[in-house]
């Protein structure tokens, strides 16, 4: 499957029936954008630490998710829009984990700062 | 703060005093003691830090005075010469009690203020250069090769002239108090004449002189310890000591880096880049392939001291990458001065780091994820691969792109021109065939000398 492609499935999942496994697999997806389009734009690079971070943070537990896509190829808009994206739609993803009840204050509290850098991710490339 | 900082405070100091002495007579026997204590505190001081500085005492044995005067007339070494005319200062033929309280007139509280700036002076250095130690951190294992010593001793030769014009005025400021008090002081005051006539500040000038043009050791600060829990940082000032102390940590403690070392390292090496490059990117590439690698990799969690520093790590990256944010105009925020200290620390971190990732190779603490054909669930996009992690080896894609990607950065690519080459004489280097690595584990040929991890 073609990266664009496979961020649209993604993100269409962290909307309609999202898990951790999905949202892992958007990280994934953002992170390998980072890897194989940072160049001369540092922008990239702002993104891919915010990614890290939270990669570490929330998700060390499914570094064995895998994407079954190709790597994106190019850094032109229609890339970074499907990565800005998905990366808004992760974000929303851990707003409501965020404002979940259920869920410790600890990891709320987790949840709502990894939205935040999510969105920082998303607007560097933006 | 530096010792370019107490260096500012100590000639700050003097200058006031031999201005108080020049404007106001000795007054009373407390303060006229205070103020010959804390003289010869100064050159107390300034000797200590010679020593430390030269890592030995340059001479022996310290003569009385009439054995100073002859070592600092006759030819010979400028740096044995001011030692000795420095402890011969400090001879004075009579004990003075210190006052039961703070002295606050003048001179005395300038002296006592600089005799206390040269001290920190001391302890800073001391903290890199232990008296009877080898050296603690990168700073001062460059010291202990000669590193800014020539420009640190004429430092210590400008506040030694600074302390000279004190005592120049030191005679007359006791004249000139009551008469029964320049009787009991005459012992300050015939050892001010002698430190004023010995020679030793022609000899300090000479000493100026030589180290015109040395790198100076203005930005040297004290060699803490990683803390636990993690200092706050809020500023350039706060990240470089963090950063300091936790490679210093790491240089000293090679063998406790771990994963976690190099990966909040090589992160916080890329953060850092992009702040001081103000949006102009200057060879990132190697901070950025090194962050990638080292993403990749898994390792057994730090412990100890180990773990302090990877605490002070995670504060460094986290104000970094806040900085560095879109919006935050970090850069803008930040001084020119600022950056260079910042960019300065860059390649030290990159050199124990590539050290601190050879002793981890060594002792197979690294892990990479070991070839398995992946097994995919029929249909689906997203899957967990039952995955295995083996030992890293050298000749991992991962390792080796960790390895360039640390190798590039040691080599400082502007403002900090030579700081590696000063504080690593055989700073490690990447073997030959790896200058030649591609960026990218998916661009490696297969059979070449890399393994695929990824």
């Amino acid at each position: 499957m073609e990266y664009i492609e496979a961020t649209r499935r993604i993100g269409a999942g962290l909307v309609e029936a999202a898990d951790d496994t999905t949202a892992a697999a958007a990280v994934q997806l953002a992170i390998e954008a980072w890897k194989r389009l940072a160049g001369t734009d540092l922008a990239w690079d702002h993104c891919g630490l915010e990614l890290l971070d939270i990669r570490a943070r929330l998700y060390s537990e499914y570094d064995d998710v895998v994407v079954d896509a190709a790597a994106p190829v190019r850094d032109d808009a229609e890339t970074r829009l499907a990565v800005t994206t998905l990366l808004e739609q992760l974000a929303r993803y851990h707003e409501r984990l965020a404002a979940d009840d259920h869920e410790g204050l600890a990891r709320r509290l987790s949840h709502d700062a990894g939205a935040q850098q999510l969105r920082r991710a998303a607007a560097a490339l933006a | 703060m530096t010792v370019g900082h107490w260096y500012r405070e100590a000639y700050q100091a003097l200058r006031v005093a031999a201005t108080a002495m020049g404007q106001r007579p000795a007054d009373s026997a407390a303060d006229i003691n205070a103020a010959v204590i804390a003289r010869s505190a100064v050159y107390a001081q300034l000797a200590r830090a010679t020593e430390l500085l030269v890592g030995a005492r340059p001479a022996a044995e310290v003569p009385d005075r009439a054995g100073a005067s002859t070592i600092l007339r006759r030819r010979g070494q400028r740096l044995t010469q001011l030692y000795v005319g420095l402890r011969a200062a400090t001879i004075v033929d009579r004990q003075f009690p210190p006052s039961p309280v703070a002295v606050t007139a003048e001179p005395a509280r300038s002296l006592h203020r600089a005799a206390d700036a040269v001290a920190v002076i001391g302890d800073i250095l001391a903290s890199h250069v232990p008296p009877g130690q080898g050296p603690r951190t990168p700073e001062g294992l460059a010291i202990r090769a000669g590193g800014g010593v020539q420009s640190g001793i004429a430092e210590i030769a400008r506040l030694t002239s600074n302390a000279v014009i004190v005592d120049i005025a030191l005679p007359g400021w006791l004249n000139h108090g009551r008469g029964h008090l320049a009787e009991i002081y005459r012992p300050a005051a015939e050892t001010a004449r002698w430190t004023a006539s010995s020679g030793l500040g022609g000899i300090a000038r000479e000493l100026i002189a030589a180290g015109r043009g040395q790198p100076p050791l203005d930005g040297l600060d004290i060699a803490r310890s990683p803390l636990n829990p993690a200092p706050s940082v809020h500023s350039v000032d706060d990240a470089v000591a963090a950063m300091a102390a936790a490679r210093s940590s790491m240089w000293q403690n090679p063998g406790q880096v771990t994963g976690a070392h190099l990966q909040l390292g090589t992160q916080l090496g890329l953060a850092v880049h992009i702040l001081v490059s103000g949006g102009a990117p200057r060879m990132v590439g190697g901070w950025r392939q090194a962050a990638i690698a080292a993403a990749d990799l898994r390792a057994t969690p730090p412990v100890g001291a180990g773990r302090d520093a990877a605490a002070e790590l995670a504060e460094v990256l986290r104000w970094a990458r806040t900085q560095a944010a879109v919006g935050g105009d970090g850069h803008a925020q930040l001084r020119d001065k600022q950056v260079v200290r910042l960019n300065s620390e860059l390649p030290f971190l990159a050199a124990t780091l590539h050290r601190g990732l050879s002793a981890a190779l060594r002792r197979g603490e690294l892990f990479v994820k070991a070839e398995v054909p992946l097994v995919r669930p029929a249909g689906s996009l997203v899957f967990r691969a039952a995955k295995r992690w083996r030992s890293a080896a050298s000749d991992d894609d991962v390792v080796q792109d960790l390895n360039c990607g640390l190798a590039q950065r040691q080599q400082p690519d502007n403002d900090g021109r030579g700081t590696v080459a000063r504080a690593f004489p055989r700073p490690p280097r990447p073997r030959a065939s790896m200058a030649q690595t591609p960026t990218r584990a998916a661009d490696a040929v297969p059979g070449q000398g890399r393994r695929r991890t990824r």
